[in-house]
């Protein structure tokens, strides 16, 4: 049994007993870790995390690319 | 003869091929926002077994333990064991110590017969948490590592996907006060996990499950044996290898972050590095069938991991056949010997620039400690190197009347030697790092450091790692011993604010 505060998918879901196996429904109990709010909020801000990667790598594109510039144009 | 110079040539640019491939690798993270798994992960707090292998830690064991309580994780589903390694100092008290303050939730496991290797240790521990059925999942680390309280149930939330076997975090160093070695590490990590792992992620084949930080789900412990291979000294390596084999997901989170201490000197980290170089060897040999044959169920067998893996083995080989042909292409064919040395070093420049820049900017904070070393990364001489290849003019300018201005006129007058001894410095490079290990290691402690240290900013810490390679390769093929070597670790770790 995996135990599962209330996350959006989950909310609805009943109580297992103790033994089920890992992968089974998980139960409905009292958050006692992060609520399902700041879950969404981790989540959230972990995206948010990783699309700013992808313009960081863009920015680096950008160096590179004016590296070859100078060398095009100065040197 | 012309095929002989044009294939001398390819070798050389070859010789970029390993910095290529990083860039290549570094420029998957750019889409890696689109192949999260998020979607299928769930806040789940799955019953958790620690196991903590523990060979004389006594310095270090009570604060991990102490770090472990203080997790952000329900405490009646933690339980931590202790699997003291035939110890013979105060661990057995520590862990004693600690399973007395923390009932029921801390286990002093002991081994009476001990100094086998990690390996052994942790199939003590894990023959012990899967004879009953409370554990759900077990996370093995290292005694002296250091969780952020929200790590581990990070890491748990992706196994609420059945399809997952095992998760891994971002392991960063965090030895305080730290110094330049350490701040290397610091960047190296960056490269070699913030990155690395982001980019395999997105291929979906993770090369290795950090030996800090490697959670499984009990199937997956179960599917791949219940047991931790002995045989080799990349035992972390070929469980994550297991692990996908079987068709199970291993996920790289990158935001579950946990501190390790490194070494912060030159010959300890030799040491633990062969030990790693070795297991890389070992591992190449042991899935042999694996690399570059797409199969159904895992993704081990693609292009892209394949050229991974293989860049950084080989790189070592890569760098000394560039060297070599050019010094022959000098005295065959000098005009192609320099496009040839040109063309490389652009390439290094190139790949060098995007991949300081965009590793910096994945971790800043880290990258605030360590953007010297990022800097010095490839060493003073390739630094100088990759200038002249860069921007030639004004390097020539210093060279012209710069020289004239110190009274060192006389140095162009040796202009063929400089020129050989650019084209050979790829290979040179790792005699250097070589050399800085044994003057570390020979010379007084404190000269013996800082000459060490000097040593490694000339010719670069990315020339020490290729030199550590060569010498697994030595020593492979000279099947050396490979007993486990311990790295000895002071608890001198910190979380960084």
């Amino acid at each position: 049994m995996m135990h599962r505060p209330d996350s959006p998918a989950q909310r609805e879901s009943a109580a297992q007993p103790e033994s089920a196996p890992l992968e089974s429904p998980a139960p409905l109990v009292p958050p006692q870790g992060a609520p399902a709010r700041a879950y969404d909020d981790e989540v959230r801000t972990a995206r948010h995390y990783e699309r700013g990667l992808a313009v960081k790598g863009l920015i680096a594109l950008v160096v590179v690319a004016l590296v070859i510039a100078m060398r095009l144009l100065w040197f | 003869m012309t095929d002989l110079k044009w294939t001398l040539a390819a070798l050389v640019i070859a010789g970029a091929l390993p910095l290529v491939v990083a860039s290549y690798q570094f420029l998957l993270i750019i889409v890696h926002f689109r192949r999260l798994h998020y979607d299928q992960c769930a806040p789940v707090f799955p019953r958790t077994a620690i196991l903590i292998p523990a060979w004389n830690e006594a310095a270090v064991i009570a604060a991990s333990v102490d770090r472990l309580m203080g997790l952000e994780y329900p405490p009646d589903r933690l339980r931590v064991f202790v699997i003291d390694d035939a110890s013979t100092d105060a661990t057995p008290d520590v862990a004693r110590a600690k399973a007395a303050q923390y009932p029921g939730r801390v286990f002093h496991l002991r081994r009476e017969v001990g100094g086998q290797g990690k390996a052994h240790t942790l199939n003590h521990g894990l023959t012990r948490v899967l004879a009953d059925d409370w554990m759900q999942a077990v996370l093995i680390m290292d005694s002296d590592v250091i969780y952020e309280p929200q790590s581990l149930r990070l890491m748990t939330r992706h196994l609420a996907d059945p399809g997952v076997g095992a998760v891994t975090a971002y392991i960063k160093e965090g030895s305080r006060p730290g110094n330049y070695l350490t701040r290397f590490i610091g960047y190296e990590y960056i490269t070699a996990q913030a990155a690395a792992r982001r980019s395999q992620n997105v291929l979906r084949a993770v090369a290795c499950l950090a030996g800090g930080a490697q959670l499984h789900s009990r199937d997956n412990i179960e599917a791949i044996g219940g047991q931790i291979d002995t045989g080799s000294l990349a035992e972390d390596t070929i469980t994550t290898f297991k692990t996908q084999l079987r068709g199970a997901r291993v996920v790289f989170e990158p935001h579950a972050v946990v501190w390790a201490e490194e070494p912060g000197a030159i010959v300890a980290l030799w040491k633990q590095r062969l030990r790693w170089a070795r297991g890389n060897v070992q591992v190449t040999r042991k899935f042999r069938r694996v690399w570059f044959r797409q199969q159904p169920g895992h993704r081990l067998g693609g292009v892209s991991f394949g050229l991974f893996w293989f860049a950084l083995l080989l790189q070592p080989v890569f760098l000394i056949s560039a060297s070599a042909s050019l010094i022959v292409l000098y005295f065959i064919d000098h005009a192609l010997a320099w496009h040839a040395f040109h063309a490389l070093w652009i390439a290094n420049v190139l790949t060098y620039v995007f991949i300081t820049v965009f590793a910096l900017l994945i971790d800043p904070r880290m990258g605030r400690r360590v953007w010297r070393e990022a800097v010095m990364f490839p060493g003073a001489v390739s630094l100088i190197i990759m200038l002249a290849a860069i921007a030639p003019a004004p390097l020539r300018f210093v060279a012209y009347h710069g020289l004239d201005l110190i009274g060192a006129s006389a140095v162009r007058g040796y202009g063929s030697e400089i020129e050989l001894f650019t084209y050979a410095w790829l290979a040179l490079s790792m005699a250097v790092a070589y050399l800085a290990k044994v003057t570390e290691g020979h010379l007084p402690r404190r000269i013996g450091a800082v000459t060490g240290g000097i040593l490694v900013y000339i010719c670069g810490y990315g020339s020490l790692l290729c030199a550590v390679t060569f010498a697994a390769y030595v020593k492979e093929l000279r099947h050396a011993d490979a007993s486990w070597d311990k790295t000895e670790k002071t608890g001198k770790v910190a979380i960084s604010a």
